[in-house]
């Protein structure tokens, strides 16, 4: 520190002048290789320490106490499953000495991971940082343990300019021990599975690579139609650390806009870039413990998507945003397949540790079978901010021993897809068969043994049964036990029984009735009764009437599509929702202005119930549909102009306008408005209640549809009602006293 | 009831409430890109010439003399066009006094050089007969060569000065004629250079019948050539760049696609910079190895002789195949070597400099086939030989360079100083066909960051990447 003190304002001058350097050149200064005691490894020869030597300038204490877990050495809970698939030592030892860091895996430009490797399992931890060293002629490997080669140190014993380069992690030094990331553009790229150290390819099948997958040299089941990069982002020229970033990095940093003033929409103050070469944190964004400020949060400062792409924008085409955005996470529908294996069983039990994979057809050597990738399951995980989102997930099931396994999840946020290899189709999920509620195997048949899933962890919660079928036993999702309501997928089944056989009972009803007038009539000839023609019906009402009765006509179909796009798939369920909302709004205008129109031109009174007798009046009237109008006797109530409705149309209409259309305009509004006020509807019940409701009123307004029609038929004549709805003139059979 | 109107007039009311807001409140489709398929013109129908003509035909221009009954303003037009004259309209060049006419007949490349004083058989491609020296009558309409681009009987050959081959049926050739097909334009077109795929990288024999992966216009969608080169009164349309200075005239891929007709954003934003050919012809000589390099200094040594590595008439060769291109600015104009302009001998010669650079808004980086060469000099003049290679003295029969240059530099008219040496040369060979299926379009790692780096962004003119160090208006490092 003392030594290079004088250094850093001639770094800074360097950094101002040298902003245009060529690719590739970086501008650390030279240093010695010191060992643990600080001495230098030229004289000394033993192991170099990394926390030493790059303490001379950078803050090492600091650097190894703000550190991602892991990234120093592996805590017992991650290495807790894997321990055993590792064999002895392994790499849940830590590296070398002091804190376990070994700075040059991760800023080295070609660090020798291998050799590394080779130092930890055969017992030499402590040379593992100087073995990463092999290859770049720094230091030898010998028989007799590592030798510094002098030809790389410069007279005052620090390393030569171009050996002392240290660099930004790119993503293939993440991918020693993340997985898989393979950039170069011509060799296809050929599967490296099966590694447990490659975590996150071998537990979720992530692949990071920006070539084609169609370029791959894999076994792949449709590998020809794959005309995609395995992963979008890295296609884009992004690195790990683009999103992933040290959380006090000034390039990176962005204030917290909740504790900005609402007019600043930049603030420009941060971390000197001296200051930060000097302590940079090694937490890196998105780690799943970070313990800076908010207390451990998972969602801590963290390149989400949202941090850079703008979510209305990039879907325009996407109805009711807002409520697709609240509900999924962007990686829903934007991963839905991956397409490298992944661990799906680890069986401890034997003595060997026995891994079974998915998203591989058969068994055996990975690099030959025929490659099929997986979807992921999709979880509901709850947010830092307390928002549940579905998430995709592969499922693990870990056997401790033969009886007892546990089913745990592992998260998915790369190989993002892109354009037409994205969700877009809206029956993937708001359909009887829908993405969200997939089920994932996690055991094969056997006999024996008890699966628990996992407690919640990450956030994830285990909402979801195992079902045992013929081949095997699966997980399948249930969205709806975390609260998610899917329109088109979602179903209440008491609802749709109750409300069916109401219907059906009013059709029946409708049929007896029609037979028994029918035959009623051929015994009772009507006489040819007196009538006269009443002016009964104007224009407009005979507009808003046709206008209401399609558009009702309209809704009851296009939410029958809604309800079950797969059996009614006359339209799309995207044109569904569309039409139905359009239709919607027209109907609450048609409503309001009939309102409007009846209140202004007094008109309202027909619907009115007289105050006295209006029950008994309800009565006779029943009772002649019930067995007077078999008889061939006359309504006991004349329609005039004045009063259009008997006593039991009063009664319906005030139910139905009053009541049942109201509720059903309400729900519906709230269902559409989940979009815009989410917490009003939640507040009143969610779509897990308004939907159900609002499909009930609906079979209820189905049923007084086909009600209605088929009394109109009660008139003079059968037709006499519907052809008065249209010319406006019914023929009244003449009161007693007029005749 | 059906008959009064006032009904219908409620009905369609009805009707119309709701139609009409369904109508404007439903989304629309998002417009259609434009079908490129509206600019292709159709096929033409091939009008059967076999009871129209009956021959016999001594000679090729007894042929013409027969097509010329019918069309008789064929010769006249052909001979307005650079397929008859060999040469192009005059433009103005800075190094000399009055405008030049630049084509075949007197131009200078790095392939087998040029064509005066080795006439016959350079003039086989010729459309047109007997031209074997330089008195050819360019006026006469009966020299004017029909078959070559009409005959479909595929036994219509040429040999030196253009003449038909001995054993070449004219009668048969003469009724089978049509529009030109592949086989017409490529019988000349894919040989250029002394044989098959030798000299452009992207027309050779294999695009005769072509697959979709070599190219996808004339193996997916069985273009003919002449579906780009659209024909007026044998007006052909597109401009040789080895040979045309100029940009008129031109084909151009948005004459069919629309421009900014990717769906990503961020693809449309290149078009400005990048030409469509750099992305969609990812790769050269896909099918057949093209020649990179001559080394005319080589030649004449009697050593193992193989076409595609060492001929004592020509000297060593390479050859490659499916070569990634190189790039370079260009605004469809170029600067061309003109016989008796200085060369720097220790420095290499460009033939034909691609015109543009990075602050020319009208250039686009575009690819290129690079064919590197060494060619013959005159060491104390300093400009390129244009020497004698076919013909009785030539250099393919005495293997003497200092006779062919003294030949070569009589037949173009300039001075041979009687001391030769050889020079590296370099010839820019825009690439416009095998365009590739758009699934084999580059991707952004081809170009940007640390994986192909097919762009030499130095070299282009940037101070660096520009997804890091920012587009042309800002990053130009002069």
């Amino acid at each position: 520190m003392r030594r290079m003190s004088h250094f850093l304002p001639a770094a800074l001058l360097l950094v101002g002048l040298l902003c245009s350097a060529a690719p590739g050149q970086t501008m650390h200064p030279v240093f010695y290789l010191l060992d643990e005691q600080g001495g230098n490894v030229l004289k000394t020869s033993r192991a170099v320490s990394p926390a030493k030597t790059c303490g001379q300038c950078h803050d090492t204490g600091f650097i190894i106490n703000n550190t991602t877990p892991g990234h120093a050495a592996w805590t017992d809970q991650q290495a807790a499953p894997f321990a055993r698939l590792k064999g002895e030592g392994g790499t849940t030892q830590a590296d070398g000495q002091s804190g376990g860091m070994n700075c040059f895996l991760c800023h080295l430009e070609q660090p020798n991971n291998s050799a590394r490797l080779a130092a930890l399992t055969s017992g030499q931890a402590e040379w593992a940082a100087t073995a990463t060293l092999e290859g770049s002629g720094i230091v030898v490997k010998a028989p007799n343990g590592w030798q510094y080669q002098r030809s790389s140190f410069n007279s005052a014993g620090e390393l030569l300019p171009e050996k002392a380069r240290m660099v930004d992690p790119r993503s293939h030094h993440c991918g020693y021990c993340h997985g898989q990331v393979h950039y170069q553009a011509t060799a296809p790229l050929l599967l490296q599975a099966g590694q447990p150290e490659q975590w996150t390819t071998f537990t979720t099948g992530q692949v990071i690579s920006p070539q084609k997958i169609s370029a791959s040299g894999i076994n792949l089941a449709g590998k020809e139609m794959l005309d995609r990069s395995w992963d979008i982002h890295s296609e884009r020229l992004l690195d790990c650390v683009s999103c992933h970033f040290a959380l006090n990095n000034p390039a990176h940093q962005q204030a917290d806009p909740a504790n900005q003033p609402d007019h600043l929409v930049y603030s420009p103050r941060r971390l000197d870039i001296s200051e930060y070469l000097h302590r940079p944190s090694h937490i890196l964004a998105g780690s799943p413990v970070q313990q800076i400020g908010a207390g451990g949060t998972i969602d801590s400062p963290m390149r989400r998507c949202e941090g850079c792409h703008d979510f209305d924008k990039a879907h325009p085409w996407l109805p009711f945003k807002a409520r697709h955005a609240q509900s999924l996470a962007c990686e829903t529908c934007h991963i839905p397949q991956l397409y490298a294996p992944a661990a799906a069983v680890i069986d401890l039990s034997a003595v060997e540790a026995q891994i079974t994979y998915r998203g591989v057809d058969g068994s055996g050597d990975v690099v030959h079978t025929l490659v099929e990738g997986y979807k992921p399951v999709i979880l509901p995980r709850k947010q830092g901010d307390g928002r549940v989102k579905l998430s995709p997930y592969n499922l693990i099931t870990t056997w401790e021993t033969r009886e007892s396994g546990q089913v745990r999840p592992y998260a998915i946020h790369h190989n993002v897809a892109h354009g037409e290899f994205v969700v877009r189709e809206c029956s993937s999920c708001h359909d009887k068969n829908s993405m969200l509620s997939a089920a994932m195997l996690v055991a094969s048949p056997r006999s024996g043994g008890s699966l628990e899933l996992w407690q919640e962890s990450d956030g994830v919660l285990p909402t979801g049964q195992l079902l045992e079928r013929a081949d095997g036993l699966y997980f399948a999702a249930d969205p709806g036990a975390a609260g998610f309501y899917i329109l088109g997928h979602s179903k209440v089944f008491w609802i749709q029984w109750l409300g069916g056989g109401i219907l059906l009972l009013t059709l029946a009803g409708i049929a007896l009735h029609a037979f028994l007038r029918f035959r009623a009539n051929k015994k009772h000839k009507t006489s040819a009764e007196q009538t006269r023609l009443v002016y009964m019906y104007e224009a407009y009402e005979r507009y808003w009437h046709w206008l209401q009765a399609i558009i009702i006509v309209g809704l009851i179909l296009t939410g029958l599509t809604i309800h079950a796009p797969g059996r009614f798939g006359w339209l799309s369920f995207a044109a569904a929702v569309r039409i139905h909302n359009v239709l919607a709004a027209l109907l609450l205008l048609n409503a309001f202005l009939s309102l409007f129109y009846h209140f202004a031109s007094g008109k309202i009174k027909t619907y009115l119930p007289e105050p006295s007798g209006f029950f008994n009046q309800m009565f006779s009237q029943a009772r002649y549909y019930l067995s007077g109008i078999f008889k061939g006797e006359p309504h006991p109530f004349e329609k005039s102009l004045q009063k259009k409705l008997n006593p039991l149309q009063k009664m319906t209409y005030l139910v139905i306008l009053n009541i049942l259309l109201p509720l059903q305009i309400v729900t519906g509004i709230l269902i559409a408005g989940a979009q815009a006020w989410p917490e009003v509807s939640q507040k009143l019940g969610g779509l897990g209640f308004l939907v159900p409701f609002h499909s009930l009123l609906a079979w209820l307004f189905a049923a007084f549809l086909i009600l209605h029609i088929y009394l109109t038929t009660t008139g003079h004549t059968p037709l006499a009602s519907i052809k008065a709805m249209i010319s406006g003139w019914e023929k009244v059979p003449l009161h007693p006293e007029e005749k | 009831m059906l008959r009064k109107k006032s009904y219908w007039i409620i009905l369609a009311l009805v009707l119309l409430s709701i139609a009409v807001p369904l109508w404007l409140l439903l989304p629309r489709d998002p417009d259609a890109a434009n079908d490129p398929w509206e600019t292709v013109p159709a096929k033409k129908i091939k009008t059967d010439h076999t009871h129209l003509l009956s021959g016999p035909f001594a000679s090729g221009s007894e042929v013409t003399v027969a097509c010329l009954a019918c069309h008789p303003d064929a010769a006249k037009d052909m001979m307005k066009t650079s397929h008859w004259s060999w040469e192009s309209e005059p433009f103005k060049v800075a190094s000399r006094p009055e405008p030049v006419r630049l084509g075949k007949k007197n131009a200078i490349n790095n392939f087998c050089i040029g064509i005066r004083s080795n006439w016959p058989p350079c003039t086989a491609c010729h459309a047109g007969y007997g031209w074997s020296d330089a008195d050819f009558d360019f006026s006469n309409e009966e020299l004017v060569d029909c078959l070559v681009c009409h005959d479909h009987s595929g036994q219509y050959i040429k040999g030196d000065a253009g003449i038909p081959e001995k054993g070449v049926d004219l009668l048969t050739s003469a009724r089978s004629v049509g529009n030109p097909t592949r086989e017409n334009c490529g019988s000349c077109h894919f040989r250029g250079g002394g044989g098959n795929a030798v000299k452009h990288g992207d027309l050779d024999g294999s695009l005769y019948f072509p697959t979709e992966d070599i190219d996808v216009h004339m193996g997916r969608h069985k273009f003919l050539c002449t579906d780009c080169h659209q024909t007026t009164d044998h007006d052909i349309k597109g401009r040789a760049f080895c040979i045309s200075p100029g940009a008129a005239n031109q084909i151009h891929c948005t004459d069919c696609h629309a421009e900014e007709l990717h769906k990503d954003e961020r693809i449309n934003r290149h078009v400005a910079t990048v030409g469509c050919p750099t992305c969609h012809i990812p790769y050269a000589a896909v099918k057949q190895a093209t020649k990179v390099h001559w080394d005319w200094s080589q030649a004449g040594q009697d050593i193992p002789e193989d076409d595609h590595e060492y001929l004592k008439i020509k000297g060593r060769f390479v050859w490659e195949k499916n070569i990634v291109p190189e790039y370079r600015w260009y605004n469809c104009t170029s600067e061309h070597y003109l016989l008796g302009d200085k060369i720097d001998p220790d420095a290499v010669t460009e033939l034909n400099h691609p015109n543009g650079d990075i602050h020319d808004p009208r250039a686009r980086i575009m690819p290129f086939k690079v064919h590197r060469a060494k060619q013959i000099y005159d060491a104390t003049y300093n400009y390129l030989i244009q020497p004698n290679t076919a013909g009785p003295e030539g250099y393919w029969t005495k293997f003497d360079w200092d006779q062919a240059a003294r030949i070569g530099s009589e037949a173009v008219g300039l001075p041979y100083s009687g001391n030769y040496g050889f020079v590296r040369t370099d010839m820019f060979w825009v690439l416009t066909h095998m365009v590739a299926t758009k699934d084999k379009a580059l991707q952004c790692t081809s170009c940007h960051g640390e994986n192909e780096k097919r762009l030499d962004w130095i070299q282009l003119g940037y101070s660096g990447d520009p997804i890091t160090h920012g587009s042309r208006k800002f990053t130009a490092n002069h």
